[in-house]
């Protein structure tokens, strides 16, 4: 295998007489423009999306903060609850 | 002379005043400008199935939208350059297959410039020269995308690392390791349509 073959593939690539300068076509520049316009347009009507944005994180972050800072009494049984529970089925099945 | 230059210079960054205050007339001077410079590296760069227009159309979006945070350090063609490569590079990037080169998709002009590379060291004819190109491309269109890109501005339009480095932002032993492997994995694709 001859190493030199892209080598020699680029150079006569690089020898291909050149492209002719694109011309512009007729109304690029104005579909251009009226696109950009749009899109400013979109970008414009829309300035409350990193104020939502903002909001939205914050208040993940409370939920979550509270959360973490309940676990303890959310993960814990009420000791009195079952005993609650015991009375008033023993009260239920008792004639 | 230079002080037509200087005017040009002064007429871009007016024109860029302009265009951040929402000059419609203003972005349009600014499109015919630039229309030159952008097609260039379209064309250089071209996805397979994507009409150039649309690509540039793409690079112009996407320097009207950005053109506030053109801070002036280089010239704004520079800044438009960069823009434009980072385009076409995501636009290479979205194209989900890249074809293997095989003998039976190359046209005939191809093939004779492929068996002429391997057994003859003749200077080619202006036709020979563009099935060349054409089949550099197609070569081309088998390494990723990032590879494709450096290889064609090293190889194709003999670019220095410099320059790719200012244009795409990459570290210089990047772009060296990665043309390196690329290379290789050319000759690989040589040897297998040679076979």
């Amino acid at each position: 295998m001859n190493p030199d073959y892209w080598k020699r593939l680029a150079a006569m690539a690089r020898r291909a007489p050149a492209v002719p300068p694109a011309e512009m076509p007729f109304g690029f520049d104005t579909r251009t423009v009226a696109e950009w316009r749009a899109h400013a347009g979109d970008a414009e009507s829309l300035p409350w999306i990193p104020l939502l944005r903002g909001a939205l994180v914050c208040s993940i972050l409370i939920v979550a903060l509270t959360v973490a800072m309940n676990y303890r009494t959310l993960n814990q049984r009420e000791p009195t609850s079952l005993a609650v529970a015991d009375s008033a089925i023993q009260l239920t099945m008792l004639p | 002379m230079e002080q037509t230059k200087a005017e040009a210079v002064l007429d871009m960054a007016a024109c860029l005043e302009r265009v951040r205050q929402r000059d419609e007339e203003a972005a349009r001077l600014l499109v015919r400008e630039l229309y030159p410079l952008v097609m260039k590296i379209v064309r250089s760069h071209l996805p397979r199935r994507m009409p150039e227009e649309d690509l540039a159309q793409n690079v112009f979006a996407k320097v009207f939208t950005h053109v506030d945070q053109y801070s002036g350090n280089v010239p704004f063609e520079h800044w438009v350059s960069r823009v434009a490569v980072n385009t076409c590079l995501n636009a290479l990037r979205a194209e989900k297959c890249r074809p293997e080169l095989r003998l039976a998709d190359l046209t005939e002009d191809e093939s004779e410039v492929l068996e002429k590379i391997g057994t003859t060291d003749k200077a080619p004819n202006p036709a020979e020269q563009l099935a060349a190109r054409d089949l550099a491309r197609k070569m081309l269109e088998t390494l990723s995308p990032r590879d494709r890109l450096i290889i064609t501005l090293l190889d194709l339009e003999e670019r220095s690392v410099e320059e790719i480095k200012a244009l795409t932002g990459w570290n210089a032993s990047v772009i060296k390791v990665r043309a390196f492997r690329a290379r290789l994995k050319l000759r690989k694709q040589f040897a297998n349509a040679i076979r």
